[in-house]
């Protein structure tokens, strides 16, 4: 006891050094490669999810005017305001500084060609964060290290959209030689960042912010930028990593079990996620080890996503002709409740919901696969009736039809997928050159039109010039029917700048006076009583508006006070 | 709300919302009316009353249940004492024994909380100059409480129309919406063990009659294992023939065990010297040193896919392990001095030197000190001669004190967090990834300095009848501990620095009155404290971005509570026009040209002619500003009875809990019914609740803070009565067995008044949205027995 205490005596500074002991320092992180691949690893939880487009979130169609909810959505009518605090923006930057950390530390590391791909990776995903905030908030601080709080970037301007644009690109063209083939990624790393999904990524950004510029007068920096769109879509075609998914046995149904699939049985031709090649950058699930985790079924199907009028309409008749062309014999117009769906593009009736049809769901599922009595006996509904509540257009995209508890759903989610890469090399040598050769569209476009569609004629420019049609519409019809719903369509909107007409319009429903619905009993649409238009549509929303000020978000007031340098977007 | 008033409120709501009579909701509701008390069979679709709508339920229920007594009854529990004591001149000691049984008031799953304690304290004398001085203590905590609970509690309210079970006794689910009580009955145990042990020994050493050295060692382990089983439950139908849910499901369900050990060790020593010169000069002087040191090991295991029968670590599913270990340390040398002449001039100055392991090195010691006077005024002729004081003594101090609470434990390093198979799904599964901790690392932190000022005067008169004392203190910290906001471009949380200047001053006024007639004796008493306080500098930029309680703001008490100013609700279409022309543009509040009649109006209190975070006005705080109480006794032979009741005032809330707070917020949620009889419609404009609205942005403009949402704290409380009666002393005797024996019956927050309009209790905290804080207030009866043997 003497002797303890005597030692107390004595400085005790020694006694005070104590380390860490179950947390990684920064004396002993950055030392192997492993080091920056579990790194690397975290910038995967910011991929998009479901979650970006099913439901109201600034990609998601739902702030578009393709699909709706029961409850206007302040972003898709134009009544959003500024907010005090906005994560699409603040969030951004943590993310970024992440990514700059790994960068920060690799220029430190001795064998850089050790850790190339994960270099690259951070680069990809700063790239990602930035198109974001590019889509978004125009401008935005460009940030290259990892910043102190003294750091004059704090408290500057922000870069114009253009330097950002530049900054994207120039992220993406330094990973892509450091990324690997998808076919070379080992099964255990299957998801990573391809040279695909940088080629694809700088594609898209490089389409956006081109015909972004081209539509606001800006033709040679929109050329210029094309033409990196092109090329870079060109490079994915020509990588011959990526197809189309379309199995034979699933005939014109592929584009619906694509979205659906799964590697339990959920399909009628028993395919599994193995068979899709489509898929170039994804977030995958799986019931067990990752369930979607959202009841993303019942969430979206029937009536509860409701889809718009203008949806409907884009869909060609199966003679390749919209409804409204003079020259369309197909077209069956809208006296039964069924008769528009007649001799249209197969993707309509897979993507809607045909009425007085059975359908299943995850909780009523398919059985033998075959519609046949044992089937249909489980069926959700075997004659589906649109309810009155909704504009009668409802939807079945990302539903399931097998057996799986809520929630539990195990498709996975395309970020980005060969059609849109064939889609975008299209719009991108249509809008540099102001035309497109009927080779390229055969190249291209075409595919993604016929996949289900086989039977339908094939656009060229002599179709387009024969039918009186515009080959900018038809390009952009064939980009807002493919890709629906999956995250695209607010911001086609914008950089062509067409969201002016096209976003203050009512949403309309179906064709009520004088149709089916006036008088069927079915459902109760003969006594619903709903406001209606001229021509006798339902009119489901209206007073919608559009300015200037919505081609941007305004930035969030608490970081326009923390920096009034940032300056506010026009019109806000 | 009962079923009826949530059924009529959904349907003005849902038609205040442009909705009409083809709503899902509003034929829901029509349902519920018509149905009261009824049910609906939906598993074939096409009977369905809704066509097209809630695919995913099988039944359609309409009965009127009150949840509060579905969920809750009332609870028993028990507390036994036993002490043993004696003394001889070698030595001493005393043996308590304790043990206590508390039984939850849920009535679902297993629910609750035993302790047993045992303490032993013995003293030796070794030698006339050397002692040891030994406390033993050990105690044994066993708790058990639903696993699950938070899903029981989490929901305030289930849907209206639910069902406590099937028709068969089962779990009942709605597509997605449970009966939560069944997540406490058949989600598993959570079962938490505590063993404590605590050690104790003083030595003490006469190394002259004058100076002593005196020696304490402690040790205080306590080990935390907790078996935490989560089991799959099965959810049906109505008619409890069709399982509709597995939740959680087989695949989720797992067992949970986990081992928290806590080991903490200080020794102090120091040297303590006590002298009287001339019978008048009374010296006492210490120094030392000590040294504390706290190691805390923590390790869980998680397996999914269990047998849910089991009661030990299975699974055959996915194992996840975390692991916790931290350590802190700190050492101190310490000295006093006290002095006092004849014991009415007493004078003390202490100081010492402290180190903490949590700061970086160069800032971890520094120098704390403090100084005191007393003059005991009854000591002195002028006073003892006028015959009114029976005491008087005025008292003041100063003194610097350090706070090191609230920094993380290893300041100065760039600190990354690694997570084990929980992250992206790439390949076969889920990544294990690392990322740093998301904060700026801080090298110039240091201890906080709080310089606390105090005058006190404590008097007694009347013959001792009454005495007090009146305090007035002042307490300052000039390099507080506080986050600076910097642009969120920074990427990064930085760090708290000592950046603050804080000031709190207050007073304290103790009165008691205790007299006696005869057999009757009686007491009154009270305290009162008014105690405010003060950022005065908040030392880098702190941005507002909603109302509600801010916990530092500059220029305003912490936990200050601001808003907007409200400004009456919107009464016709011309004020409506007119407040949209003028303050839609460029707001920040939320406010959409959605808005309708009987919504809320706010103003710009300002005047920048905007509507923005900068019109935020301060309502108060969260913190009472006054705080008060006051008992009284009586005792009459053996009885004996008090009271003492307790309050508080200037306390300003503005409650976390949305989904109860504003109704339809969430349209299929039941909410508390005061907005029934007294919401905004055309024919009761002075309605103090907003008109009803199912829609999100029109619903968080309304109830944000504000001078209207914001409630008032101020409340008054019964907090315990006790009647006691004590058995005559020969009676007692003539057990043989007790030497005395008294009887009682208490009652704890019996009675109360409050402003509290939400109908949580004036108690509760703020924040009441999630897990335990959603416990319900209870009032408690005890009755119990003192023995002596």
């Amino acid at each position: 006891m003497l002797v303890s205490s005597g030692v107390m005596f004595g400085g005790c500074n020694k006694m005070l050094d104590l380390d860490p002991l179950d947390q990684i320092a920064d004396g002993n992180y950055w030392k192997k490669e492993n080091d920056f691949k579990l790194f690397a690893n975290s910038f995967y939880g910011w991929r998009r999810d479901f979650s970006a487009v099913i439901s109201s979130n600034p990609h998601s169609d739902y702030r578009s005017d393709l699909v709706t909810f029961p409850t206007p959505d302040a972003y898709s009518n134009g009544s959003n305001t500024i907010p005090a605090t906005d994560g699409n923006f603040s969030g951004a930057f943590s993310r970024i500084r992440l990514a700059n950390t790994l960068l920060e530390n690799a220029q430190k590391f001795a064998n850089k060609s050790e850790i190339a791909q994960y270099v690259a990776e951070a680069r990809f995903f700063r790239a990602y964060v930035y198109f974001d905030l590019l889509q978004l908030f125009g401008d935005a601080p460009i940030i290259e290290g990892v910043v102190d709080v003294t750091d004059p970037v704090l408290v500057s301007k922000r870069n114009d959209r253009s330097e950002v644009a530049d900054f994207i690109i120039a992220d993406l063209k330094a990973a892509i030689p450091a990324l690997p083939l998808e076919s070379a990624i080992a099964a255990a790393d299957k998801g990573r960042v391809s040279q695909g999904t940088a080629q694809a990524f700088l594609s898209r950004v490089a389409l956006f912010e081109g015909t972004w510029q081209k539509f606001r007068d800006n033709a040679s920096r929109g050329t210029e930028l094309l033409n990196i769109a092109a090329s870079a879509a060109r490079d994915v075609m020509n990588s011959r990593q990526y197809e189309l998914f379309k199995p034979a046995a699933l005939g014109d149904s592929a584009l619906k079990y694509l979205f659906i699939l799964e590697d339990a049985k959920s399909n009628p031709a028993s395919i599994a996620k193995n068979g899709n090649k489509e898929y170039i950058f994804s977030n995958k699930h799986d019931q067990i080890l990752n369930p979607i985790g959202t009841n993303i079924t019942h969430g979206l199907f029937s009536n509860v996503a409701l889809i718009t009028r203008k949806l409907a309409n884009m869909y060609l008749s199966q003679n390749g002709l919209p409804v409204d062309n003079v020259n369309n014999t197909q077209f069956q117009g809208y006296n039964t409740m069924t008769s528009e769906f007649d001799n249209r593009d197969n993707r309509m009736r897979y993507t809607l919901i045909l009425p007085k049809k059975a359908y299943w769901t995850n909780d009523n599922p398919r059985v033998t696969w075959t519609g046949d009595a044992t089937d249909l006996a489980t069926a959700v509904t075997t004659f589906y009736i649109p309810g009155t509540s909704g504009t009668g257009y409802g939807n079945q995209k990302w539903c399931s039809e097998r057996d799986v508890r809520d929630a539990n759903e195990g498709y996975d989610f395309p970020i980005i997928r060969y059609a849109e890469v064939l889609l975008n090399y299209a719009e991108a040598v249509y809008e540099r050159d102001n035309a497109i050769s009927d080779a390229d569209l055969d190249l291209s476009f075409n595919l993604v039109r016929n996949r289900v569609n086989p039977d339908m004629p094939k656009l060229s420019n002599a179709f387009v010039t024969t039918n009186g049609l515009n080959m900018r519409a038809e390009i952009r019809r064939e980009r807002t029917i493919e890709l629906f719903f999956e995250g695209f369509r607010i911001d086609d909107l914008k950089r062509w700048k067409t969201a002016e007409t096209e976003m203050p319009q009512n949403l309309l429903g179906i064709k009520y006076t004088g149709t089916e619905y006036a008088t069927s009993t079915l459902g109760g649409w003969n006594t619903a009583n709903k406001p209606k238009n001229a021509d006798g549509v339902i009119i489901f929303e209206s007073g919608r508006v559009w300015s200037a000020k919505n081609y941007l978000y305004p930035i969030p007031a608490d970081q326009l006070k923390l920096n009034p340098n940032l300056g506010q977007n026009p019109g806000w | 709300m009962s079923l009826d008033e949530w059924a009529n409120g959904v349907v003005e709501a849902r038609t205040n919302d442009g909705f009409d009579e083809t709503d899902v909701w509003i034929r829901y509701a029509k349902l519920a009316l018509a149905n009261k008390g009824g049910y609906i069979d939906t598993r074939d679709l096409s009977n369905t009353p809704i066509q097209g709508a809630f695919t995913d339920v099988k039944d359609f229920l309409f009965l009127d249940n009150n949840w509060t007594d579905i969920l809750w009854g009332s609870a028993g529990s028990t507390q036994n004492d036993l002490s043993i004591s004696g003394r001889n001149e070698k030595m001493s000691y005393r043996l308590s024994l304790g043990y206590l049984l508390d039984q939850g008031t849920l009535r679902w799953g297993n629910n609750t909380n035993s302790r047993y304690n045992m303490r032993l304290n013995n003293e030796f004398k070794v030698s006339d100059r050397f002692s040891i001085e030994s406390v033993i203590s050990f105690a044994l905590q066993d708790q058990v409480t639903p696993t699950m609970i938070a899903n029981t509690l989490g929901q305030g309210y289930p849907q209206p129309g639910f069902p406590s079970a099937t028709l068969t006794g089962k779990p009942y689910a709605w597509g997605g919406q449970y009966t939560p009580n069944w997540f406490s009955e058949l989600g598993g145990d959570n079962n938490l063990k505590v063993r404590s042990t605590n050690i104790s020994e003083t030595f003490r050493l006469d190394l002259t009659n004058k100076l002593q050295w005196i020696t304490t060692l402690g040790f205080n382990t306590s080990t935390a294992i907790r078996d935490m089983q989560q089991n799959a439950i099965q959810w049906f139908n109505y008619a409890g023939d069709l399982q509709v849910q597995e939740n959680p499901t087989q695949a989720n369900s797992y067992y949970q065990k986990s081992t928290a050990v806590t080991d903490f060790y200080s020794a102090a020593s120091y040297l303590q010297y006590k002298n009287t010169f001339h019978r008048n000069h009374n010296l006492t002087a210490t120094f030392g040193s000590q040294y504390e040191f706290n190691n805390y090991d923590a390790y869980s295991a998680r397996i999914t896919d269990i047998n849910g029968s089991l009661s030990a670590l299975n699974g055959s599913g996915v194992t996840t392990t975390t692991k916790t270990r931290n350590q802190y340390a700190m050492g101190s040398y310490f000295s006093r001095i006290n002095y006092d002449f004849q014991s009415k001039y007493m004078f003390e100055v202490n100081g010492r030197y402290d180190g903490s392991s949590k700061f970086a090195r160069q800032n971890r010691w520094n120098f704390f000190y403090g100084a005191s006077a007393g003059w005991r005024l009854i000591e002195e002729d002028f006073i003892k001669n006028t015959g009114i004081f029976n005491d008087l003594k005025l008292r003041v101090s100063y003194g610097i004190v350090g706070n090191q609470a609230g920094i993380d434990l290893y300041d100065g390093v760039q600190l990354y967090n690694s997570f084990t198979a929980s992250g992206a799904f790439l390949g076969t599964g889920k990544m294990s990834y690392v990322t740093t901790n998301g904060r700026l690392v801080s090298f110039d932190r240091t201890w906080e300095k709080i310089h606390n000022y105090n005058l006190a005067l404590d008097f007694s008169v009347l013959n001792r009848r009454l005495s007090g004392t009146a305090e007035y203190f002042i307490k300052k910290n000039n390099n507080m501990f506080l986050s600076a906001q910097y642009p969120s471009i920074l990427g990064a949380t930085a760090p708290e620095a000592n950046i603050g200047k804080f000031k709190g001053n207050g007073y304290e006024v103790t009165l008691n009155w205790s007299d006696r007639v005869g057999d009757f004796s009686y007491n009154l008493g009270g305290v009162f404290t008014f105690a405010e306080n003060k950022l005065i500098d908040y030392g880098g930029a702190n941005v507002i971005s909603s109302g509600g309680r801010i916990a530092a703001l500059q220029d305003f008490p912490l936990n200050a509570v601001v808003g907007l100013m409200y400004d009456g609700k919107v009464q016709t279409e011309e004020q409506r026009t007119a407040y949209l022309n003028k303050y839609l543009v460029g707001n920040t509040i939320g406010l959409t040209n959605a808005i309708r009649l009987g919504d809320n109006m706010y103003r710009d209190a300002n005047g920048d002619g905007l509507l923005t975070y900068d019109d935020l006005v301060y309502l108060g705080t969260d913190d009472p500003i006054v705080s008060y109480s006051f008992n009284a006794g009586a005792s009459y032979k053996g009885f004996d009875f008090s009271v003492i009741f307790q309050g508080a005032d200037g306390r300003t809330i503005f409650r976390d809990d949305v989904n109860w707070r504003q109704p339809f917020r969430s349209v299929y949620l039941n909410t508390t019914n005061q907005s029934v009889n007294n919401r905004w419609t055309p024919e009761t404009p002075d309605a103090w609740f907003p008109k009803y609205s199912t829609n999100g942005p029109i619903n968080a403009y309304n109830y944000q803070a504000s001078s209207w949402s914001v409630e008032n704290g101020a409340y008054l409380r019964l907090k315990n009565i006790v009647l006691g009666y004590k058995l005559p002393n020969n009676l007692s005797d003539k057990t043989k067995v007790f030497s005395s024996l008294r009887l009682y019956v208490s009652g704890q927050d019996l009675w109360e008044t409050t402003k509290i309009k939400d109908g949580w209790d004036p108690e509760a905290t703020r924040t009441v949205s999630s897990g335990i804080q959603r416990y319900p207030f209870s009032r408690t009866v005890t009755i119990g027995l003192n023995a002596s043997f």
